[in-house]
């Protein structure tokens, strides 16, 4: 939707967003030719229409959150619906013991590295700061490479045991 | 003088509502670029077997060793955290997105259920408008925007299978057309009914319109197996659509049957996959055939 001016054959450009207010948004639009304002008002089907596309009319300041509409839309969702780490022994992965290759996904396709670095428990998390420090990044170092390379999403103490015994630390 | 036309006003007058939407589809096409292969398991009616399937044909994926992920797509009924076994798992929020749950075999798993506080509890969306008239106007856009969320924000990494298991009929095949161009095709279950042939023959005809290449379908309940004698008898009567008509009338590939067994059923309730607990049953050696049969025509 885009509002002209027709005094000015211009379009007219946001110049705020304010509500919802009882479920209705105001948008104000001005025209940078005359300077006249118009405001946008919708009702609250309208207002529940545009948040459920998941966008903010003007623009949003900061890029959305992971699961952003389902968390603030979802009512009576689940007491602690996310946990920072998951609980011990929820890592696993298939033996990869057969497969056509033509199937697979390519290794190593990642696009940005960082995402695909594994979570640590907290038991595992306290078990590397007892590290002596001077080697401390290159064990933290070993061990995410080993759990990025099995596929493991969370370190824990069971995949700390599996990399030491597999690098020989 | 005739003012400016919608095509002829250049921006979208600083609602950034095209940019945002530009942002999502870029952060979906991301996520969706490392997974090899999406296949939607759908179906004309609802009953069929779609979750069970969906399950069981991703346990036998992850057991020949590819990566492996499900997608509980039918929001509102949502099954696949219950029969994975994943129901009691909570979600990891990370910076950059949802660490699903592990089920089986290190089988990913995302699902509504894992984020409703129990499993009979409906999904409601928080409303400024509280007419029931109004909402239908918005909850089909909702329900697309928690599903456009559950594929982009879900840290799937890098998978050579996600199904993605659909609710029952058509009403959303449009939105996983658009939503994941990638999507490699879409297997389409049915039971031995009339009118359940007829039905998937229409979801047929929907796919071909949307331009959803279909792999093949699935006759699910072909049959019953007797826990005694271990044959297969008929389940439904053997009408004019039933068994080889079946074949016969699709304007697509038959990948094969899959018999009732009441141990199956079971299974679903108690949260374990039947091809891993059965690997030995008539049952699971349809599946395992179904599944060869999906992984020639990829």
């Amino acid at each position: 939707m885009k509002f002209l001016c027709v005094r000015c054959d211009e379009a007219m450009k946001i110049e705020k967003t304010e509500g919802p207010d009882e479920g209705s948004l105001s948008i104000f639009f001005q025209c940078p030719g005359c300077m006249i304002q118009v405001a946008l008002l919708t009702n609250p089907m309208e207002t529940q229409l545009v948040k459920s596309l998941g966008v903010k009319i003007g623009g949003a300041a900061v890029p959305s959150e992971p699961y952003e509409q389902i968390r603030g839309g979802i009512q009576g969702e689940r007491s602690c619906m996310f946990m920072e780490r998951a609980s011990p022994g929820e890592t696993g992965h298939p033996d990869r013991s057969e497969g056509a290759e033509r199937l697979r996904q390519p290794e190593g396709s990642c696009s940005d590295e960082q995402e695909d670095l594994p979570e640590w428990s907290m038991e595992a998390r306290a078990r590397l700061s007892r590290v002596p420090g001077f080697v401390r990044p290159m064990v933290e170092k070993t061990i995410l490479s080993y759990a990025r390379q099995k596929g493991y999403r969370l370190i824990t103490d069971t995949v700390m045991d599996e990399a030491k015994k597999a690098t020989g630390m | 003088m005739t003012p400016k036309r919608y095509a002829e006003v250049a921006g979208d007058g600083g609602s950034e509502i095209l940019s945002q939407v530009r942002e999502q589809a870029l952060r979906l096409r991301a996520r969706l670029e490392r997974i090899a292969h999406p296949v939607l398991v759908m179906s004309g009616k609802g009953g069929v077997g779609k979750s069970f399937l969906t399950a069981n044909l991703a346990a036998i994926f992850a057991r020949k060793g590819y990566r492996t992920g499900v997608l509980d797509a039918d929001l509102h009924a949502p099954a696949l955290a219950r029969i994975m076994g994943v129901r009691d798992q909570r979600l990891v929020l990370g910076e950059r997105g949802v660490h699903p749950a592990i089920g089986p075999l290190g089988i990913q798993v995302v699902s509504m259920a894992l984020l409703l506080p129990e499993e009979s509890t409906p999904l409601i969306w928080n409303s400024s408008s509280q007419s029931a008239s109004s909402a239908s106007a918005w909850q089909g856009t909702q329900d697309a925007t928690a599903l456009r969320e559950l594929l982009a924000d879900t840290l799937w990494g890098d998978l050579d299978f996600l199904f993605l298991d659909s609710p029952p009929g058509t009403d959303r095949l449009s939105d996983f057309v658009r939503l994941v161009p990638n999507l490699r095709g879409a297997l389409v279950v049915t039971i031995p009914s009339q009118v359940s042939h007829l039905v998937a023959k229409k979801t047929l005809q929907m796919a071909s319109r949307l331009g959803c290449r279909v792999l093949g379908v699935i006759e699910n309940m072909s049959g019953y197996l007797c826990p005694y004698c271990h044959t297969v008898g008929p389940l439904f009567p053997a009408g004019e659509m039933g068994g080889k008509q079946m074949e016969k009338g699709l304007a697509a590939s038959f990948l094969g049957r899959i018999p009732f067994d009441p141990a199956a059923s079971a299974t679903c309730d108690r949260g374990v996959v039947f091809a891993l607990e059965a690997p030995d049953s008539p049952l699971t050696a349809s599946l395992y055939s179904i599944a060869e049969k999906v992984m020639s025509v990829l």
